[in-house]
């Protein structure tokens, strides 16, 4: 099968910079999520190893062939689109067929391999229908069997789950990854949410403004973010992050509202590098809560409180910051109240504005 | 020849495109910019034979002719008052008999809008005479009435058609909250269909104006001289008459499209979103 | 139930004087002529009365070659120019379509030849075609192909095809106006799926884009026939029938029998014929609207 490698690509449209001198490899039998906010240049990104863009600059391998000038329709590749953009004057059979005729297949093996795709996905039933006669979910696993049914060297899809309802969503989300495993074949998943790009991927990259941030496994990437966006991006509710500095002699990081001890092995770290401002980041679900005043913790008010039936959401006010926290649910607190937290000081990240130095 | 790479067949074409829009161009205008030319040649350089493209000096004698001798600009109003005449006269009838056909219930909706687009599409010719026949009956040969009637008629298919396309779109709940104050299908039209329908009207309205001004075949028959006569008639049929040299016809020709062509290029958007009301579903 | 009443009843109300209209100057108009073509009708030599004659009009109409010609003429201007304005106005709309600069300046010059009246047209190409000073003639001179200026509305085969240029001048443009907004109703997600999916060119072409715009293709080619077949200002203007009749179409043929001949029972004959042809095409074109004309409500 084949690798996807990105070297040094960047594309733009007119004065706008889409993606940024981006290189990185997709490997091969891996289903790779690319995740970023809106606009962040992750749809141009799959374009581009699509074909549909041909990049400024850089260049573009599918396996070990140099794809910059090969168009779209001779990159054995195979493309879900987030509208499914399904040919709503053909029948579904002619949907998925549709690669195989543009292929010049002979008629028998197109009518074996349709019917083959069709069972796998679990709609042989559907054949004989429109598109516009089809829910969401029908429309995409068409849409999915279109692109199957060709055996691609590399799968692109585009954010394929964002027009369905929550719990579709989740349920595909098995379904595409498991589909995956069986087919073995290279995957880049394109999606702003995410923690569809967490579950999904093998292997997540994160894009803002064009540039590529970082590239790992879904674990490292949430333990060790590399930068404050990408802490801020990944998990939800997002990390805590204060503002503030560090004071080398006491070990402290100050901030208005707040003088907090740091860990001797964290303040040790800190005082080699020399840093004074710096951002202090702490997960909710690292932070400590208690009802009830404990040696050591701070005492904070609690302005909200957010159910969300297995656990507690709350925030906490210090002063200026609002600090965001998970808790078990059968904690006794209330609004405006009085709430003692610490955080859990092998979990803390140090940025320096933008770049992370020490870890947990 | 070498095989192109991807790159260079997308800019190929795109070349062969823009080269096509430019052709496109050159066929729509040349025949309107001849016909300029024309009509600028000082009296005599019109008819040269090899044919002289740039005349040595502008001149307006043709127009300064038609206008004084010919009288042209009374037919050019002629055809003004017609035709606008028939378009107020086309929105109010249309409008109302769009908005009864989209959004109130009886028992004839649809037979009515059939009947209505059939009139639209019937050859002139099978009603020319009797018309003809009626309109003298009535007095009217001759005049703007006797005009404006008829191409009233005819521009009422269109306008019904388009406007109770515009019509249908409009959310339905207006109707309900007004039946909530007591419903008055006429207030209801008048005070809340009416004013939201401007893009509509505008569309409907255009076309009316266009049709009635090209209209020729009744505008022919039922007018005599330049007491009513439209410009396109008096253009078809002066020439026969006066011997008119070329260079003065031409200059008739560009009077009457001026007009038509300001308001055309003025409000294309309007002009297209009439023609492809409709036609384009899915 | 009160409602409902009320709705019916201002229906009619608004309904009722543009009924008035049609019934009047439309309706009574064709009865009448249909009326007419069952008599004979001579009205210039003093009124001799008006005998009934029953089908002979149409009779005489169908053994006469004269008629059949004219009906032979017409059949060739509308199948040789909705066929030609449909291909230009197709190529037109597609390099409307993939020129992005362009497009605005494009639509505002092609509006521009459906936007002039027939009448003006059949004027301008006239001039155009002038056996003397005709640029026509003068433009093919000096590009070589012809040595001395050609006639074109003066010898029979030659006229007729000028109309058909004249006419597909004006209505390609119609056509191309329609065609182009078929083509950018189709999203263009369905092309990109394509392209990825192995098609090329031509494939989407005709696998997508043709099957994609075939309804509003219908909808413009049978509107444009039927208005071929009543084509009448542009072979008024241009040729007046001639030279002989070599462009005598229907309409221009029916009419002069009303006003030249003053034959009204013939002349109103051919009107009901044309009448008829018509009647089946919009048809055709009203089945085809039908989709559309589903009220909600």
């Amino acid at each position: 099968m084949a690798d996807v490698r990105l070297e040094k690509v960047t594309k733009t449209f007119g004065k706008v910079v889409a993606v940024s001198d981006a290189s990185l490899t997709f490997k091969d039998k891996q289903l790779t999520t690319v995740v970023g906010p809106s606009g962040c240049g992750k749809t141009t990104l799959l374009r581009l190893v699509a074909g549909l863009e041909i990049p400024t600059s850089g260049n573009i391998y599918i396996g070990d062939k140099l794809v910059n000038e090969v168009p779209p329709w001779d990159r054995n590749i195979a493309m879900v689109f987030q509208s499914y953009a399904l040919y709503p004057h053909m029948k579904v059979f002619d949907n998925i067929a549709f690669p195989l005729k543009a292929a010049k297949c002979p008629k028998e093996e197109i009518r074996r391999r349709v019917k083959q795709t069709a069972e796998l996905l679990e709609i042989p039933e559907l054949l004989e229908r429109r598109p516009r006669e089809l829910s969401g979910g029908q429309m995409q696993r068409v849409a999915i069997g279109r692109a199957i049914v060709r055996e691609p060297e590399v799968f692109l899809m585009d954010e394929p789950l964002s027009n369905l309802d929550a719990k579709l969503r989740v349920y595909m989300r098995a379904e595409i990854k498991k589909l995956q495993r069986v087919l073995g074949v290279t995957t880049i998943y394109v999606t702003h949410d995410q923690a569809e790009a967490m579950t999904i991927g093998d292997t997540l990259v994160i894009m803002n403004k064009g540039i590529i941030c970082c590239m790992g496994d879904p674990d490292t990437v949430y333990s060790e973010p590399i930068d404050t966006f990408v802490a801020t991006f990944i998990g939800s509710p997002a990390m805590n992050l204060l503002e503030g500095d560090f004071e080398s002699q006491k070990g402290l990081f100050v901030t208005e509202s707040l003088e907090y001890k740091l860990p001797s092995d964290v303040a040790d770290v800190m005082k080699e590098k020399g840093l004074s401002k710096v951002i202090v980041g702490i997960r909710p679900e690292d932070v400590i809560v208690s009802d009830s005043k404990v040696q050591g913790f701070i005492d904070t008010e609690v302005y909200m409180i957010e159910p969300l039936g297995r656990e507690l959401l709350l925030s906490l006010k210090l002063g200026d910051h609002i600090i965001k926290a998970i808790t078990p649910p059968d904690i006794k607190l209330k609004i405006g109240g009085d709430a003692w937290m610490r955080f859990d000081d092998k979990k803390l990240h140090i940025f320096d504005r933008k770049t992370e130095r020490i870890v947990v | 020849m070498p095989s192109l790479s991807y790159r260079q067949k997308r800019l190929l074409g795109q070349v062969a495109a823009y080269i096509v829009g430019a052709i496109i161009i050159v066929y729509c205008l040349s025949p309107i910019a001849w016909i300029l030319l024309t009509s600028i040649k000082p009296p005599g350089q019109e008819i040269e034979i090899p044919v002289r493209y740039i005349p040595s000096y502008i001149s307006f004698e043709n127009y300064w002719g038609m206008i004084s001798k010919i009288q042209f600009l009374s037919y050019l109003r002629n055809s003004i008052i017609i035709a606008s005449v028939t378009t107020i006269l086309v929105l109010a009838l249309g409008s109302l008999s769009a908005y009864a056909i989209s959004r109130l219930r009886f028992r004839f909706r649809t037979a009515s809008l059939v009947t209505i687009l059939v009139v639209g599409m019937m050859p002139g010719i099978v009603m020319i005479a009797p018309v003809f026949f009626l309109i003298r009956e009535l007095g009217l040969i001759n005049s703007y009435l006797g005009v404006i009637i008829p191409h009233t008629i005819f521009a009422l298919p269109v306008a019904v058609w388009l406007l109770a396309s515009y019509f249908a779109q409009l959310p339905f709940d207006l109707e309900d909250a007004a039946k909530v104050d007591g419903y008055n299908p006429f207030k209801v039209y008048y005070k809340i269909i009416m004013p939201l329908s401007a893009p509509g009207l505008f569309s409907a309205g255009i076309l009316a104006f266009i049709s009635s001004w090209g209209e020729f075949m009744f505008a022919l028959t039922i007018t005599h001289d330049i007491n009513a006569r439209t410009a396109l008639v008096a253009i078809a049929t002066l020439p026969g008459a006066f011997h008119l040299r070329w260079g003065w016809i031409t200059a008739g020709v560009v009077l009457s499209l001026l007009p038509i062509l300001i308001i055309v290029l003025v409000f294309q958007k309007w002009v297209i979103q009439g023609l492809t009301a409709g036609a384009v579903k899915y | 139930m009160k409602i409902k009443l009320k709705e019916t009843w201002y229906a009619y109300l608004f309904l009722i004087p543009t009924f008035i209209g049609i019934a009047t100057f439309a309706f009574f108009p064709i009865a009448s002529s249909f009326w007419w073509s069952l008599h004979e009708l001579r009205y210039r030599i003093k009124w001799t009365g008006m005998p009934f004659v029953g089908l002979a009009n149409y009779v005489w109409a169908f053994t006469t070659p004269d008629i059949w010609g004219s009906l032979g003429y017409t059949l060739y201007f509308v199948a040789v120019s909705v066929t030609l304005e449909f291909l230009i106005g197709l190529g037109m709309a597609l390099a409307m379509f993939h020129t992005f600069r362009l497009r605005g300046i494009l639509r505002a010059v092609v509006i521009i030849p459906w936007a002039v009246p027939a009448i003006i047209q059949a004027s301008m190409w006239k001039w155009m075609f002038h056996p003397d000073a005709g640029v026509i003639s003068d433009i093919l001179m000096r590009i070589g192909l012809i040595s001395r200026p050609v006639n074109f509305l003066g010898e029979p085969i030659l006229a007729m095809h000028s109309v058909i240029l004249a006419d597909v001048w004006k209505t390609s443009s119609f056509m191309a106006i329609m065609l182009f907004a078929g083509l950018a109703s189709i999203p263009q997600d369905i092309y990109d799926s394509a392209k990825v999916d192995g098609a090329r060119m031509w494939f989407r072409f005709r696998h997508i884009t043709l099957p994609l715009m075939f309804p509003i293709i219908l909808v413009a080619l049978l509107f444009r026939t039927m208005d071929a077949f009543r084509v009448f200002d542009l072979v008024y203007g241009l040729t007046g029938g001639g030279p002989g009749t070599s462009t005598e179409v229907l309409s221009t043929f029916s009419y002069k029998f009303y006003f030249s001949y003053a034959r009204f029972g013939q002349g109103s004959t051919l009107a009901i014929v044309i009448f008829l042809i018509i009647l089946i095409i919009s048809a055709l074109y009203i089945r085809n609207l039908q989709k559309s004309l589903r009220f909600r409500r």
